[in-house]
């Protein structure tokens, strides 16, 4: 009988792993450099049946660490752990952008961009700005951080520490270092860390039984407001894009997301950190980047910075209207439609200036908008001739008006009285027209006739408005 | 209408009909079996005594006493000891759990219990139930269902909150344990694992289980929690090993039912043969359906069980048919299977308690304890396969009070004929064992990989009782693995359970798009690859709900096939084409002349071509080619070849019809001596296997790398011939017919005593080595 080794093969087994690459002359990762100093560890033999292997503890990687890296020991509650500590002066500029303007961010704008209102007593030199490189993105016990960047501003320096995990069995001494360094904070940054870093986080805290207070400090995640801004303009609002086409930083050489888990499962074989010099890289330059969107988003709060792009500049309208900044938000569309905006964007603008308007109570202003709609002839010209209809019945009481907007309406979406079924589009409009031909009748003006035409003529009853 | 009811006949009158139909020529066995009274036990007392509020909840519900054993089950739980209570449909099952799991929380609010369903629709079924016990007994109990329909806002709570998680092995398997972090309350504090319709959880499904299992056990150990399993199962022959092999540990049986039985008639019928040459019967299906017809007509609530898709549908079409002609309303006769969508299912499941729908018509899915309320009448459409199946679905007919019906009609297939000639088979023998292989390398390697995403295993470290060292470096090799520091850790970039489905080796369903509008296209259901590929290809007539569509496209890829309504007097049935290559022989062994022996094989299948089938007169009417990739199946398989010397007495042609012959009856016989669904085994044959240049017959096992069954063919292999042989003998039929060797493809040779003279090979030196 053949052994269950053999068998598996035979079933085809080690090939139904997803990315289970092939057990040797693994290709599409950066060549390893040729091992260089003598105290390494010898590489993990993976490749035998049963590999003795001894863990990498951080004893054995720490002189390369050190050296390759420019890495060092830390001791923490649970043991010794290794950190990489960096600082940069706040001067320096992540493209357009300079880091310093972050500092500028109070309370008040940190509770905006969040929409969080336990953010508006903090003070952003207390925040930790957080960032995980992990073995995957499926979550789950059996997808753990190896690296977690924490980023901070002390004055006029920005600091980074970035706290390494150099084997699975050190997990536990890993995350206690970094629980205690993010205890001296007040809250977290993040992009899109509520729902990537931080449940992440909470499973390795829980599976090495440490507290896990840390993770539950008010927390921005910087994701949710980017996203309003710049995904009409944006294809991805990956932290990555945002970098690029709005902070205006192009990276060389970084590595792409995808690899790292590979990297550091290559590193775990070889023992040789230098696979992972460009992770700790591009994890510096997340964490940089989050200090400068920060700034970035402060800046447009206030106001400082318009964007000249139409797109953008609805976004940013949408974000003040979330916040109940009515005026900005109108200034933003306003400006938005000057500068220009695709069809679909330009009916969602002035549907917002129109209901942003009313609520205010500017009716005439509000009408102004829907007309403006209406002339645009786009998907939404019905519903904003149904918004004019109400405003001349409600409003201005010109009944026969109303009801010859509503017709039009019916035309622009195949209004015949006569066969509507209930609960439709049709059908409400049916209604609302019976009703307006009873209404204009009792008040004496002109008697309803179904002028039922091809062409929809939405100027004449417009030209008679105010 | 009033003068209807009168002319009403009742379930006796049509047990009166059936038997007169034997005038025609069939043959018709009556068997009554008279109902049972109640015998009554007593609610526990001493130190493991009930919570009264409980007792109090019960009464209102019209609960006194327990049934003897109910009460023996709660006293063996609360004693906590393992427990697997097996008892027929209907038997108040979910009390011998309730009542002990409920007091335990009561007693204990921290205290948490899962339930286990087979299906999501189950689950819903008892979670209904136990929120109205819960409220009768008005505690703050939190009982939540936990499967792929929970909202992601809600899940949250469940974790951390629910009392009684109701679920289904799926979610167990990529939902819960993957994620036991967020679920340490429920492990830690986990005091009853409930496992209900144990029976369903055989085969390659209940392997899977059977290692989920062995995954929760160590999740529980990680978290310091040992909890008291409970099972349920339907009659099956082998419940404590079954039990035992899923949960691995002491288990107490409960095999005997103190509730009362209902008056019921079984009928076996057997329609007339109309051919005696060919040994051909009246069809099954349409013999059922005159007797579901008259189930109808006499407004008796009834339950079809037809055994494919493809026969559910056509019986739905004739027997709405038969309501309008009856002038009963059509929406009163409905389709229940797998394909369905949940909500469809909902709407009929509530249709048949409410009394809106008066018929069912259904594939085993109804088989399962979905409450459905009393049904007057069951008619199963072919032998289910297995006893416990026939006796599954009998049982839904049968209210406390009055007489029921079940009809077997016998299609046939060899089965139904052994078992229309011999019903006591069916009345007397224990029902199956359940077989499964929780060791089987394909299930097994897979919940390693999942254990290890889990929590890392230690060197030395078992699954289950599985030593699993060997699989531990093998995916070490192939990089899945980590070692450290006497541990393996899961390092890939993967989430293992999701690429492991508990059910069948491919996890991508099609999904059906009625196109009849294209401007709305609507999802109409799903169906697994295999199936899609006789039922969904090009062309095809796929009948969903009574309706035929044609199949526009079928996209592959995309997963995707687009159908549109239409009218026709055909529907379709595509020919699947197999091939089997041996991949490596384990043993080998003379069988008298012949040779025996198992192995490994790699089988592909393909579907080929449709034929195009005149609906009520079947003729066929056309056909067409089906392009479609293979389908692959690495298993194991049992072979019997044919040397040189037995060839050499056969002419060639007779040759052929010999080994088609004994392929036909070895794979009616198998299923009976290895008691298994004839449906979880392929036959195959070859009149020159590649393997061994000789004539070959192969029977593999239909699950990836087997679950056991080619190796006990192999070791039980004169049995075997012998049954074969028997039912060879014991056939009516003049020279072969579906019942036993098949038809005969050269009308100028005798199958049978082709197949028969080579059955005798196979024994006579059997017979000359001993003697």
């Amino acid at each position: 009988m053949a052994d269950r080794q053999r068998r598996l093969d035979f079933l085809d087994f080690g090939r139904r792993g997803a990315l289970a690459p092939e057990p040797s002359g693994r290709a599409g990762v950066a060549p390893r450099p040729e091992p260089s100093t003598e105290n390494r560890p010898a590489p993990a033999t993976a490749l035998t049946a049963s590999p003795p292997s001894p863990w990498i503890g951080h004893e054995a990687v720490l002189p390369e660490f050190v050296r390759w890296l420019d890495g060092e020991e830390t001791v923490g509650p649970a043991g010794p752990a290794l950190v990489v500590r960096r600082s940069y002066p706040a001067t320096v500029r992540l493209g357009r952008q300079p880091l310093a303007r972050a500092l500028d961010v109070d309370g008040a704008r940190l509770r905006q961009i969040g929409r969080d209102d336990t953010l508006a007593q903090l003070d952003i030199s207390r925040l930790a700005f957080i960032d995980c490189e992990t073995t995957g993105l499926s979550g789950g016990t059996g997808t753990l951080a190896f690296l977690v960047g924490i980023a901070w501003l002390d004055g006029s320096t920005v600091v980074t520490e970035q706290y390494f995990l150099p084997d699975f069995p050190a997990e536990r001494a890993f995350v206690a270092a970094i629980g205690q360094s993010l205890d001296g904070f007040d809250g977290l940054v993040s992009f899109n860390g509520r729902s990537f870093d931080v449940p992440l986080l909470e499973t390795r805290f829980a599976l090495t039984k440490l507290p896990s207070e840390c993770l539950e400090l008010p927390h921005l995640d910087l994701l949710h407001p980017s996203r309003r801004i710049w995904k009409h303009r944006l294809e991805t609002c990956a932290l990555g894009s945002i970098e690029q086409h709005v902070l205006g930083h192009f990276r060389d050489d970084d590595v792409p997301g995808w690899i790292i888990p590979q990297l550091f499962f290559d590193y775990l074989r070889s023992g040789d950190v230098r696979t992972l010099a460009q992770v700790f890289e591009h994890n510096r330059l997340d964490l940089l980047a989050m200090v400068a969107l920060v700034g970035r988003l402060g800046q447009m709060l206030d106001e400082e910075v318009v964007p000249d792009d139409g797109p953008d500049l609805y976004g940013l309208g949408t974000l003040l209207d979330d916040l109940g900044e009515a005026e900005r938000a109108l200034r933003a569309y306003e400006t938005a439609l000057t500068l220009g905006l695709p069809p679909d964007l330009r009916s969602r603008a002035l549907i917002r200036m129109a209901v942003a308007l009313r609520r205010s109570g500017r009716r005439d202003l509000a009408a102004q908008a829907w007309e403006r709609l209406a002339r645009e002839r786009g998907d939404s010209a019905a519903r904003a001739l149904v918004e004019l209809a109400k405003h001349y019945e409600h409003e201005e009481h010109d009944y026969e008006t109303a009801a010859d907007l509503t017709r039009q309406a019916g035309l622009l979406v195949g209004l015949r009285p006569w066969v509507t079924g209930p609960d439709t589009a049709q059908d409400q409009l049916a209604r609302r027209l019976a009703r307006l031909e009873r209404k204009a009748r009792r008040a004496g003006q002109r008697p309803m006739t179904f002028t039922g035409g091809s062409e929809v003529s939405l100027v004449e009853p417009l030209a008679a408005g105010p | 209408m009033p003068s209807v009811p009168s002319h009403r006949l009742s379930v006796i009158d049509l047990v009166d009909q059936l038997k007169r139909a034997e005038r025609g020529g069939a043959s018709v066995r009556v068997f009554h079996r008279p109902g049972a009274s109640a015998v009554y036990g007593d609610w526990p007392t001493g130190p493991h005594d009930l919570d009264a509020r409980i007792l109090a909840a019960l009464r209102k519900r019209g609960i006194e006493r327990p049934y003897s054993h109910q009460a023996d089950a709660i006293a063996r739980i609360l004693a906590g000891r393992n427990t697997v209570v097996v008892t027929p449909t209907a038997s108040g099952k979910t009390i011998c759990y309730n009542v002990p799991v409920l007091s335990a929380i009561l007693r204990d609010p921290n205290a948490r219990a899962i339930y286990v369903f087979p299906t999501k629709a189950l689950a819903q079924d008892q979670l209904a139930e136990l929120h109205g016990l819960v409220e009768e007994i008005g505690a703050d109990i939190k009982t939540f269902t936990y499967d792929g329909d929970t909202p992601a806002n809600a899940r949250r709570v469940v974790r951390l909150a629910g009392n009684i998680v109701v679920t289904n092995p799926d979610m167990l398997h990529t939902g819960i344990l993957p994620h036991h972090t967020k679920w340490h309350r429920l492990f830690s504090q986990l005091r009853y694992v409930v496992i209900d319709e144990m029976h369903s959880y055989r085969g390659l499904f209940g392997s899977h289980v059977a290692n989920v299992i062995r995954r929760l056990k160590r999740i529980c150990a990680y978290y310091g929690s040992r909890p008291c399993f409970i099972l349920c199962s339907a009659t099956i022959g082998n419940p404590r090993e079954l039990a035992q092999r899923l949960i691995e540990d002491d288990i107490e049986v409960v095999d005997y039912s103190g509730a009362p039985t209902s008056d019921k008639h079984v009928v076996f019928f057997n329609p007339p043969v109309v051919n005696r040459q060919l040994g051909i019967r009246a069809g099954s299906l349409l013999t059922a359906r005159g007797i579901a017809a008259q189930l109808v007509e006499n407004d008796i609530p009834t339950i079809v069980f037809a055994r494919s898709r493809l026969a559910v549908e056509l019986m739905l079409t004739y027997l709405r048919e038969d309501a309008r002609r009856a002038l009963k309303p059509v929406e009163s006769v409905r389709g229940y299977r797998g394909g369905y969508l949940p909500n469809e299912r909902r709407e009929i499941e509530r249709g048949l308690r409410d009394g809106t729908v008066r018929t069912v018509v259904s594939t085993n899915a109804l088989e399962l304890g979905i409450d459905i309320g009393g049904l007057d009448a069951c008619v199963i459409v072919g032998y289910p396969g297995t006893i416990a199946s026939t006796w599954q679905q009998a049982g839904r007919a049968g209210r406390r009070s009055g007489s029921s019906l079940a009809v077997i009609v016998a299609s046939s297939a060899p089965l139904d004929q052994y078992i229309a000639h011999h019903p006591e088979y069916l009345l007397h023998r224990s029902p199956e064992n359940g077989l499964l292989n929780p060791d089987n390398l394909y299930v097994l390697a897979s919940h390693v990989k999942c254990g290890a995403f889990e929590l890392p295993f230690e060197d030395g470290a078992r699954l289950g009782d599985q030593p699993i060292g060997d699989l531990l470096g093998y995916f070490g090799e192939r990089r899945l693995l980590h070692h450290s520091g006497q541990r393996w850790y899961w390092s890939a970039d993967a989430f293992p359970a999701e690429e492991i489905s508990l059910r069948s080796a491919s996890t991508d369903n099609i999904v059906i798009v009625d196109q009849t509008e294209p401007a709305k296209p609507v999802v109409i259901g799903e169906m697994d690859r295999l199936g899609a590929s006789t039922m969904l290809h090009d062309e095809a007539i796929y009948i969903h709900e009574g309706q035929q569509h044609e199949v526009l496209r079928l996209d592959w890829d995309e997963h995707k096939a687009y159908v549109r309504r239409v009218d026709v007097d055909y529907y379709t049935d595509a020919e699947l084409a197999v091939n089997l290559e041996v991949i490596d022989q384990f043993a080998d062994a003379p069988l008298g002349l012949l040779q025996r022996a198992w192995g490994e094989a790699a089988l592909t299948a393909m579907a080929t071509v449709y034929k195009k089938i005149k609906l009520h007169t079947h003729e066929n009417v056309g056909f067409g080619r089906i392009r479609l990739p293979e389908d692959n199946l690495h298993t194991s398989a049992y072979w019997i070849s044919l040397p040189l010397e037995v060839v050499e007495r056969f002419e060639a042609p007779e040759l052929q019809e010999a080994l088609l012959g004994l392929g036909h009856i070895i794979a009616n016989v198998a299923p009976l001596r290895l008691m298994c669904d004839p449906r979880d085994l392929g036959v195959h044959t070859q009149v020159r296997a590649p393997h061994t240049g000789l004539p070959t017959v192969y029977v593999y096992d239909g699950v990836p790398g087997g679950i056991g069954f080619a190796e006990r063919l192999f070791e039980t292999s004169d049995q075997l011939i012998a049954s074969a042989r028997e039912l060879l003998t014991e056939c009516v039929c003049e020279s072969g017919c579906p019942s036993c060797v098949g038809v005969t493809m050269d009308p100028t040779l005798d199958g049978k005593s082709l197949t028969l003279r080579l059955l005798d090979r196979a024994r006579e030196a059997e017979g000359s080595s001993r003697g």
